[in-house]
């Protein structure tokens, strides 16, 4: 048993002090992002990465999941008790868990939700396991064309799943290339798009940008309203927290459920936790015998939709390790980390560093006991951050983004550069363009040029590459296709809507 | 008529993908295949492409549910001016931490922050502020980051 062994050597590395400590930082950190509204995974992750350099590459993946996975479970508490969603992926979790609050069963709907997210976490892991080796076998024959048109296909489906416009995501995505292209060309040793300053030369970190677009301009948002909510909570001991047997009865299948709709949506580039909760609310409602009570506090609509955006966020990997191409904006961060630690992830990965894929696998299997025993006793300490003013934590957040900046090449032109980034993210979310289409682009945004070059050379130039080889091909139908559908639904949508 | 915000953006973006579009073609052309100038032309033309249906949307009868103005729950002249604040104060911040080193401008952003934009009182602003200062300031100094120090530590 090949895997088995592999997975033998990741506990081993696992299981090493060090990256247990990371792992139960990532966790807690991630537990309290999840708790904290108005900061979301991508920011946090963000944020921290400069405390991952000049670290072993496998702990620093075991932290920055640890922060990925642990925000799925902590944006479930608040949901529950106060309906403050921490995060756009526990919204359903605020409709049926504060209704479970209000009617005095709010406990049991902590404690299935973490249970849920327990087994789906758990599951997903194991499916990620599974899955992502055999693909990674796949994608190792694959050439530059197939990979060009497999990052244009995640390109574009995640231009046109994040937002509510497709074209203003496509527009997000063109920026965000054209902010890869910055600096001096490898090939030509041309310095493009650089205005004459000697600081772009080396192109714009993704970091910049992520901690502008992502971390500062949640902020500016936020300080509009200048909204600092300070809900109450009730205590709530370990015994109330734990569901009873017909609450148990309800709830298993939808956990199951979820974990399935949530792991295969999460590997879809552009779909991820948040789509996935919805989609498992909305297959509970159809499938239930009491679909009416749905909206009065539905076990079933904390179970599956807290166990889909667990399995999504396991799911999520799967693209981002084995092909190389992230499909939201907090995979696409993790892998521009990964890349600034000298690890590419992409199918040799599994040949070359093989470590960092098993010692990440073990730490989710640890990190996910670790966030069930966190989150069931220590729910009201978590909670307490939410006495931290915004006011105050805002400008820490400030504060901090600052000085991770500054971190990555002791330079205040960076940290300039994320204030603007700052304002233009602030934009962005004023006129709904999505972000994530934009960070993906810019960490992809030279593997993509070079594939392209690459293809072209290997053609004489000619363009037809892509139309002759059977996978470029049918991914370009594919995507040709999902627009018509989309236009053609549009269209049809047209006198309804006007 | 009154332009919607969607086609003022249009407008800009239209003009940055005419731009980059003429600034690649200055590029050299590549010997075989495409050269530095390839991708960035397309990437403009895309651009211009796209940001020309922002502007045409409305005259096509498709502005609706291109951009559902939200109205603020707050006043909304106060939260504009509150981003702008926030926005100069950052700067500020930025601009103070060469000249008076990070620590001091970190709890002097703190303070400013919680108590300009969030009208807070100055206590609570100024601990956060020497706490956040002194963690950041250690934490970072520990993971081998020159911060700038600034006259205070004479540095």
């Amino acid at each position: 048993m090949d895997a088995l062994a592999s997975l033998g050597q990741g506990f081993s590395l696992a299981l090493q002090p060090i990256n247990l400590l990371y792992c139960a930082l990532g966790v807690t950190v991630g537990t309290l992002i999840g708790v904290l509204p108005g900061v979301g995974p991508a920011s946090g992750i963000a944020l921290l990465i400069p405390f991952t350099f000049g670290h072993d590459p496998v702990s620093a993946l075991i932290l920055l999941c640890g922060i990925y996975y642990g925000a799925m479970y902590g944006g479930s508490t608040t949901s529950i008790l106060a309906n403050i969603p921490g995060e756009s992926s526990s919204v359903m979790t605020a409709v049926e868990g504060f209704e479970m609050t209000k009617q005095g069963r709010g406990g049991a709907a902590l404690g299935i939700a973490a249970f849920g997210s327990f087994i789906a976490g758990t599951l997903g892991v194991v499916a990620l396991m599974a899955f992502a080796p055999s693909l990674a076998r796949v994608a190792i024959s694959f050439g530059e064309p197939e990979y060009f048109a497999v990052m244009v296909a995640a390109f574009c489906l995640v231009s046109a799943l994040t937002g509510k416009s497709v074209v203003k995501g496509l527009i997000s995505t063109v920026l965000g290339l054209l902010l890869s292209l910055v600096g001096i060309d490898p090939v030509s040793g041309i310095a493009r798009f650089t205005a004459g300053r000697i600081e772009l030369l080396d192109g714009i970190s993704f970091l910049v940008v992520a901690i502008g677009i992502f971390a500062v301009a949640e902020i500016f948002e936020n300080v509009e309203t200048l909204l600092s909510p300070v809900p109450r909570f009730t205590r709530m001991s370990l015994r109330q927290m734990l569901p009873n047997l017909e609450e148990w009865r309800r709830s298993i299948w939808p956990i199951l459920r979820g974990t399935v709709i949530g792991f295969f949506t999460g590997v879809l580039p552009g779909a991820g936790a948040t789509i996935a909760s919805f989609l498992s609310y909305a297959v509970e409602k159809s499938v239930s015998r009491h679909p009416e009570r749905f909206g009065k506090g539905a076990i079933e609509g904390v179970a599956g939709p807290e166990s889909a955006n667990n399995a999504a966020s396991a799911g999520s990997l799967v693209p981002m390790l084995t092909l190389g191409i992230p499909g939201s904006g907090s995979t696409a961060i993790m892998m521009g980390a990964l890349m600034m630690l000298n690890v590419t992830p992409g199918p040799l990965l599994f040949r070359e560093h093989p470590q960092v894929f098993w010692g990440l696998v073990a730490s989710m299997y640890i990190g996910n006991v670790m966030l069930l025993a966190l989150n069931l006793p220590l729910i009201g300490a978590f909670v307490q951050v939410l006495r931290i003013p915004y006011s105050t934590l805002s400008a820490v957040i400030l504060a901090l983004s600052c000085v991770g900046v500054f971190s990555l090449n002791y330079s205040l032109s960076d940290v300039w550069l994320m204030f603007i980034f700052g304002l233009v993210g602030y934009a962005m979310r004023k006129l709904e363009f999505p972000m994530p289409p934009m960070v993906l682009a810019l960490v992809l945004g030279t593997r993509t040029e070079r594939s392209l070059r690459l293809s072209l050379l290997l053609s004489d130039g000619s363009p037809a590459i892509f139309f002759t080889r059977p996978i470029p091909l049918a991914i370009f139908v594919a995507v040709a296709l999902y627009f018509l559908y989309r236009g053609w639904r549009s269209l049809r949508a047209r006198p309804v809507q006007a | 008529m009154r332009f919607e915000a969607d086609q003022v953006v249009g407008l800009v973006l239209a003009a940055l993908g005419a731009g980059v579009m003429l600034v690649s073609r200055s590029y050299p052309a590549g010997r075989v295949g495409p050269g530095p100038g390839t991708l960035p032309f397309l990437l403009g033309a895309a651009l211009f492409l796209l940001a020309s249906y922002l502007v045409a949307a409305p005259f096509l009868g498709r502005s609706r549910g291109m951009a559902a103005r939200k109205e603020e729950p707050a006043g909304s002249g106060r939260s504009w001016l509150n981003v702008v604040l926030a926005a100069i104060l950052l700067a500020a911040y930025i601009g103070a931490i060469g000249v008076l080193g990070y620590p001091l401008s970190t709890v002097l952003f703190v303070l400013a922050h919680t108590v300009l934009v969030y009208r807070r009182s100055w206590k609570p602003g100024l601990l956060w502020g020497i706490g956040v200062a002194a963690g950041c300031y250690f934490l970072f100094s520990w993971l081998g980051v020159p911060l700038p120090k600034g006259f205070l530590l004479g540095g």
